[in-house]
């Protein structure tokens, strides 16, 4: 039913892994970031120049899925509800063409929580002759065209079931012919009636059910307005790319796919509706053609062509030297993601079907040394322990750690279970160096207490498609233990983003969910329902809590470690302020030194 | 010269072959037994790879996460308990290059087996029986020859997964053109030549032709060959390792370690390093060593 | 008696890369006596060769037969052909290419024996040695490789090879011509030794008349794939019949420098014709001195000329009577 950002944790599962980074939890106001924040008065002008080593998924903000792409469209499109460059508040959504956050007291939510109306700025304009008011048609439009039948949004589950008669609106989209007349005319013809334009620029949106998470939720790039003129191209498609219109500070004056983006001012931007992006810099230009090495060495000389990363970030290897010398121009930053962890096959008949006994699985969980893990994968400090299932910054999670390392309390309860000895074996992508790692390191481990783990190497490509997503394969017993990564597709009260697609029994189930182990309990089951529906995000918070606990005690995984992503600036670069959703500095908010504006 | 005007007045009654007169030029050669004798070291070595892990006390995969690995998880430089210094995982380098040594030979002994002995023996085939056998086997070198090796050997080692077996059979599979070609020629014109003809005419029927009379008179060039191409199935099996389609962890192999070395290059020169050296200086002795082979089966040497 | 050997208008044709076709045996009848050595001439390209390993049945015969010991042996299988190599043996001209330069002595010679699965081990490596001592070899050198002896001896190897399954019929295919002259003697007369110790036929094939005339009871002499004459050893010399063989005796070398004055020296014209596209009718037309009309046009058969006896048979239209010059007649055509 969910299926969340399994693809950007392909990516991110061999960057986190080799690129972590570490700090303190709400997105570094400890030593690292702190540097870039206060010093001098902000300057406006100059080009800030991002290098990188590739380009964005989609130049189409209701398509696109990948934190480079995100990062691409703060520049220049909008959001009802964004995430703010305010060091300690980044995963805390505030508002952003909406006029305010909705509540129940401001009349934004209805009574029985399935009523949102949000009101757009007024001030706030297409870069179209003449500038043109943003209205809540176009974000109707918008929401509609995440829907398209070329290339659908990738984060749909989150909200097909939540938004009234968007799976209907989906299931008609899909038999319309896939060119941009067609499309143009669905969109145009066809309402969806759980979002609704109530008049110029009050949009109202109606759900199936309560959810305490909508207004996080509606931060997603996905749900920005949509001008009429972009249904003249095909959705994602690179002509489009190259005739966005923006509602954003900056507008895009070429992009050459894999090679460069050039953005310059939009005159039809007025500051005064836009509270979240300052926009000092005149130009922004990214370069995607540069190598990780050349990035690193331009940016730590301060030349003032390099200033940002775009999609890379520094070698795992150099980054305990930049921690020791407490370097301020690196940042460590939350990522709220749980990354790797271990996925027990719960359904395995291997071992005479050792797995599905939960003693064995605890037994395993106890014999697993998480520090160890912690340590070839660079440390604590980029990798801090995570020992349940919700990362920190994520709304219901609480401190808990209940397989504490305890080799002799694992043979008790392998030998209670009756399996003194197990052959496990362990699924992980051969071509992932922190994969491999944790592998051999686990295989040492879990010696200690009579386990042999034989590796199971799989390619990159197949370890999603042609293993962990075929239940039949973890029914088979062709891996008993894997590791896997996961990260939210929001931030803050988006506890629902783990516990639907992973732990949510049988709708968990791939290939729709990412329940890879094929858990299934029923009481944990009933308990995310709950949380779900919860009335108050207060309610739901001490219900994420109690299923987080459930999970835990069943032990279908093995949490070791919400990785930090470590960022670089250069040192003209001011207010470099990190914020998770874009897994980078915000651009709109950096100032240049004087005499480093190049 | 001289050496034939010996054998000629010798009064030894064992034969000297063709054989016998290079493995004695070849004795002469400085390079090439300097060559040997390192090679003979890195055999040792990979014989005696438990006993590096029993002196040093460090078992081959023993990760070493307090001695052995800064807590950050970096690799730790040579000292007195870790000679070369450790890996990634706090394991000894010196021990896993004795034990890479095993696999880089065996490779390199089985999969250039198995190329020359299919080479051979398709190579005497096409040449010897011509005709429509020759026809399908030279089409068939000139395709093999023309694959793109490494595309293709990713792709295969994608689908099949790594495992040591695949590593041989995948370059076996892509090798034995190169020694078919060879033979084939070689034996176009033996075929024509009247001790083929003698044997016929006693009554020998083809396989015996082919491998009692022709095979010993191709064999020098294959020896050439097969010397130069022991460091290139060594090379390109460290390669596929290198490319994360060798060997599967935790086994230590030097592509391997070579490939797990290059995010620390700047921080752990000895870990790219040790295994780095190991590689050329195998690759080179047997380089060298075949060298000198060639030069002893030069065939303006091999009148008499 | 039945002759050992007997082959009946066989032809042996190679088609050539131009999609031509070589002619070269072209109909040839021919009976090998028991006991007896049949000498063949001709010079080098006239097909002597081929028709030794038809014989040997090395080439398939594109057309005609072959009778060996009474049996039609044409077309025999390969097992039939297997057990045809023990009685029919040949040592080749080379020396030097017809020995393994890779292989020992004692194996090159025990080739035989394992071949047919006569004898092994310390058996065969006895039989091997008896062989060696037998054509004059030192039985120690058994270990040694061909390069290590000299030509002669190398001749030798290849005649106790020949010789080790004691064949009935053995092809000498120009064994001598390779070897310098002190050295051929040597052979022929171990040849010969053998011949009387064991019984032996030998079809001996050269194109130096003096070592044929030596060694053989009957000679056969060949011309462009065709036998032109052939006779008994002294009749051939005494009362050659066809021009071709006058003109072959006549570039003999002789010893006796006074007489080599008084013989008429015969330079023939022009070159061979090419196999490709022999002449028609008497192949020798082109070049013979004697040539009338009708030797272009049809072919002389092979038959006794004149007063000659049945064992001496000629094709030519015109033959040469005892006596006659063969000067006179070259001024005649002219």
């Amino acid at each position: 039913m969910v299926k969340r950002r399994r693809f950007a944790i392909v990516t991110a599962a061999v960057a986190s892994l080799t690129l972590v980074a570490a700090c303190n939890n709400n997105s570094g106001s400890g030593t690292a970031s702190g540097g870039s924040g206060t010093t001098g008065t902000a300057v406006t002008g100059g080009t800030l120049n991002l290098l990188g080593s590739g380009d964005v998924d989609y130049m189409d903000p209701n398509i696109s899925y990948y934190s480079s792409g995100y990062l691409n469209l703060r520049m220049w499109s909008r959001q009802l509800f964004t995430y703010p460059a305010e060091q300690g508040q980044t995963t805390n959504p505030v508002a952003d063409l909406a006029t305010e956050l909705p509540t129940a007291a401001n009349g934004g939510i209805s009574a029985d929580g399935k009523t949102y109306k949000i009101k757009i700025r007024t001030g706030a304009k297409w870069n179209t002759s003449p500038a043109r008011q943003v209205t809540a048609a176009d974000l109707v439009r918008g929401v509609k065209r995440t829907a398209n039948p070329v290339q659908p949004f990738g984060g749909i589950p989150d909200f097909a079931s939540l938004i009234v008669g968007y799976q209907a609106f989906q299931n008609g989209f899909a038999k319309v012919a896939k060119t941009p007349q067609a499309i143009a005319d669905y969109i145009e013809k066809t309402p969806l009636p759980g979002v609704e334009a109530k008049d110029q620029t009050t949009v109202v949106f109606h759900l199936t059910h309560p959810a305490t998470y909508f207004v996080d939720m509606l931060t997603l790039p996905a749900f920005s307005p949509a001008p009429v003129e972009v249904l003249k191209y095909l959705p994602a498609s690179t002509e489009l790319g190259n005739h966005e219109i923006s509602d954003g500070p900056y507008q895009v004056d070429s992009w050459v796919p894999t090679k460069s983006i050039n953005y310059s001012r939009n005159p039809a931007w007025d500051p005064a509706t836009d509270p979240i992006r300052k926009a000092y810099v005149d130009k922004i230009v990214v370069n995607e053609t540069v190598s990780q090495e050349s990035i690193q060495q331009q940016l730590q000389t301060g030349t003032a062509s390099a200033d940002l990363e775009f999609d890379m970030s520094p070698a795992p290897s150099q980054l305990p030297a930049l921690i020791a010398k407490k370097d301020p121009n690196l940042n460590l930053g939350d990522t709220s993601s749980s990354n790797p962890y271990v996925v027990y096959n719960t359904v395995s008949p291997n071992n005479t079907k050792a797995l599905t006994d939960v003693r064995v699985r605890q037994a395993i969980s106890y014999a697993i040394n998480r520090d160890h893990i912690i340590q070839v994968l660079g440390g604590p400090t980029v990798n801090p322990p995570l020992s349940h299932v919700l990362p920190d910054a994520i709304t219901g999670s609480k401190q808990n750690d209940p397989y504490p390392y305890n080799p002799d309390k694992a043979k008790q309860l392998l030998a209670a279970a009756g399996h003194p000895h197990l052959t496990l074996k362990l699924l992980y992508r051969n071509s992932s160096e922190g994969g491999s790692k944790a592998f051999q390191t686990i295989q040492q481990d879990l010696a200690k207490v009579g386990i042999t783990v034989v590796g199971v190497p799989s390619p990159n490509a197949d370890f999603y498609v042609k293993y962990l997503q075929v239940p039949t394969v973890a029914q088979r017993g062709v891996w008993d233990l894997s590791l896997a990564g996961w990260a939210p597709d929001w931030y803050g009260n988006a506890a629902l983003s783990f516990f639907n697609p992973l732990y949510f029994g049988q709708p968990s189930f791939p290939p729709i969910g990412s329940n890879f182990g094929l858990y299934n309990n029923p009481a944990a089951t009933a308990l995310i329902k709950q949380a779900t529906d919860a009335p108050t995000t207060d309610a739901a918070a001490a219900l994420w809590a109690q299923a987080d606990a459930k999970v835990m005690a069943d032990a279908p995984f093995f949490p070791i470690t919400s990785p930090k992503n470590a960022n670089y600036h250069a040192a003209q670069v001011n207010n470099a302020v990190y914020i998770p959703a874009i897994q980078n500095f915000d651009p709109t908010n950096v100032w240049l030194a004087s005499g480093k504006q190049g | 010269m001289t050496a034939i005007m010996e054998v000629v007045e010798a009064p030894q009654i064992q034969g000297r072959s063709p054989f016998t007169l290079a493995m004695r030029r070849l004795r002469r050669d400085k390079v090439a037994m300097v060559s040997l004798a390192v090679i003979a070291l890195i055999v040792l070595m990979a014989v005696f790879a438990p006993v590096f892990a029993h002196l040093t006390g460090h078992p081959p995969n023993e990760q070493y996460r307090d001695t052995g690995l800064t807590p950050d998880g970096l690799p730790r430089g040579p000292d007195g308990t870790f000679w070369l210094g450790t890996d990634d995982l706090g394991r000894d380098v010196l021990v896993r290059i004795a034990y890479g040594a095993r696999v880089s030979l065996l490779v390199g002994v089985a999969a250039t087996a198995i190329t020359v002995a299919v080479g051979i023996v398709l190579g005497l085939a096409a040449g010897f029986l011509g005709g429509i056998v020759d026809t399908v086997l030279a089409r068939l070198i000139d395709v093999v020859l023309s694959v793109p090796f490494l595309l293709v050997a990713i792709a295969l080692v994608s689908v099949t997964g790594p495992s040591l077996t695949i590593t041989v059979l995948v370059i076996g599979f892509f090798s034995w053109a190169s020694v078919a070609r060879i033979v084939r020629g070689q034996v176009l014109s033996l075929r024509e030549r009247e001790f083929v003809e003698a044997a016929r005419s006693l009554g020998a029927g083809d396989t015996r032709i082919m491998f009692v009379d022709i095979l010993p008179n191709v064999l020098a060039p294959v020896i050439v060959y097969t010397t130069l191409l022991v460091p290139v199935v060594i090379v390109t099996q460290a390669t596929l390792s290198f490319l994360g389609l060798g060997l599967p962890p935790p086994t230590a192999d030097w592509g391997g370690m070579i490939n797990e070395a290059q995010a620390y290059y700047t921080t752990a020169w000895w870990f790219i390093l040790f295994p780095g050296l190991a590689l050329l200086i195998t690759t080179l002795a047997f380089n060298l060593f075949g060298d000198g082979v060639r030069d002893a089966f030069d065939p303006r040497a091999d009148r008499s | 008696m039945t002759p050992l050997l007997r082959i009946e208008d066989v032809h042996k044709e190679f088609p050539t890369q131009r999609r031509e076709v070589v002619h070269a045996v072209d109909g040839v009848s021919l009976e090998v006596r028991r006991g007896e050595t049949l000498g063949l001439v001709g010079e080098t390209g006239c097909g002597k060769s081929t028709l030794a390993r038809c014989i040997a049945r090395l080439y398939d015969v594109t057309s005609g037969s072959v009778w060996f010991d009474g049996h039609d042996i044409t077309s025999s299988s390969r097992r039939e052909l297997r057990a045809l190599r023990r009685s029919v043996q040949v040592i080749f001209q080379d020396p030097y290419g017809s020995l393994n330069p890779r292989r020992r002595v004692g194996s090159i010679i025990g080739d035989p024996f394992a071949i047919h699965g006569i004898a092994a081990g310390p058996e065969r490596k006895k039989k091997v040695q008896e062989l060696m001592e037998l054509v004059g070899l030192n039985p120690e050198h058994y270990n040694r490789f061909p390069a290590e002896f000299s030509g002669g001896q190398r001749q030798r190897i290849g005649v106790a090879r020949a010789l080790a399954l004691r064949p009935k019929l053995v092809i000498c295919d120009e064994p001598v011509s390779a070897l310098d002259v002190s050295i051929q003697a040597q052979i022929i007369n171990l040849l010969a030794d053998l011949q009387h110790e064991f019984d032996l036929t030998y079809v001996f094939i050269s194109h130096d008349l003096s070592v044929v005339r030596h060694v053989s009871d009957r000679i056969a002499v060949m011309y462009l794939g065709k036998i032109v004459e052939v006779a008994p050893t002294e009749e051939l010399f005494g009362q050659t019949r066809h021009p071709y063989t006058r003109a072959l005796l006549s570039a003999l070398p002789v010893a006796d420098p006074d007489t080599a004055d008084s013989r008429e020296q015969i330079i023939l014209a022009g070159d061979i014709p090419s196999a490709v596209g022999p002449p028609t009718g008497c192949r020798f037309h082109t070049r013979c001195p004697k040539a009338g009309a009708v030797c272009g046009s049809s072919e002389p058969p092979l038959e006794p000329v004149l007063d000659d006896g049945p064992e001496h048979r000629t094709a030519c239209f015109f033959p040469l009577t005892i006596g006659e010059n063969l000067s006179a007649a070259v001024l005649k055509a002219s």
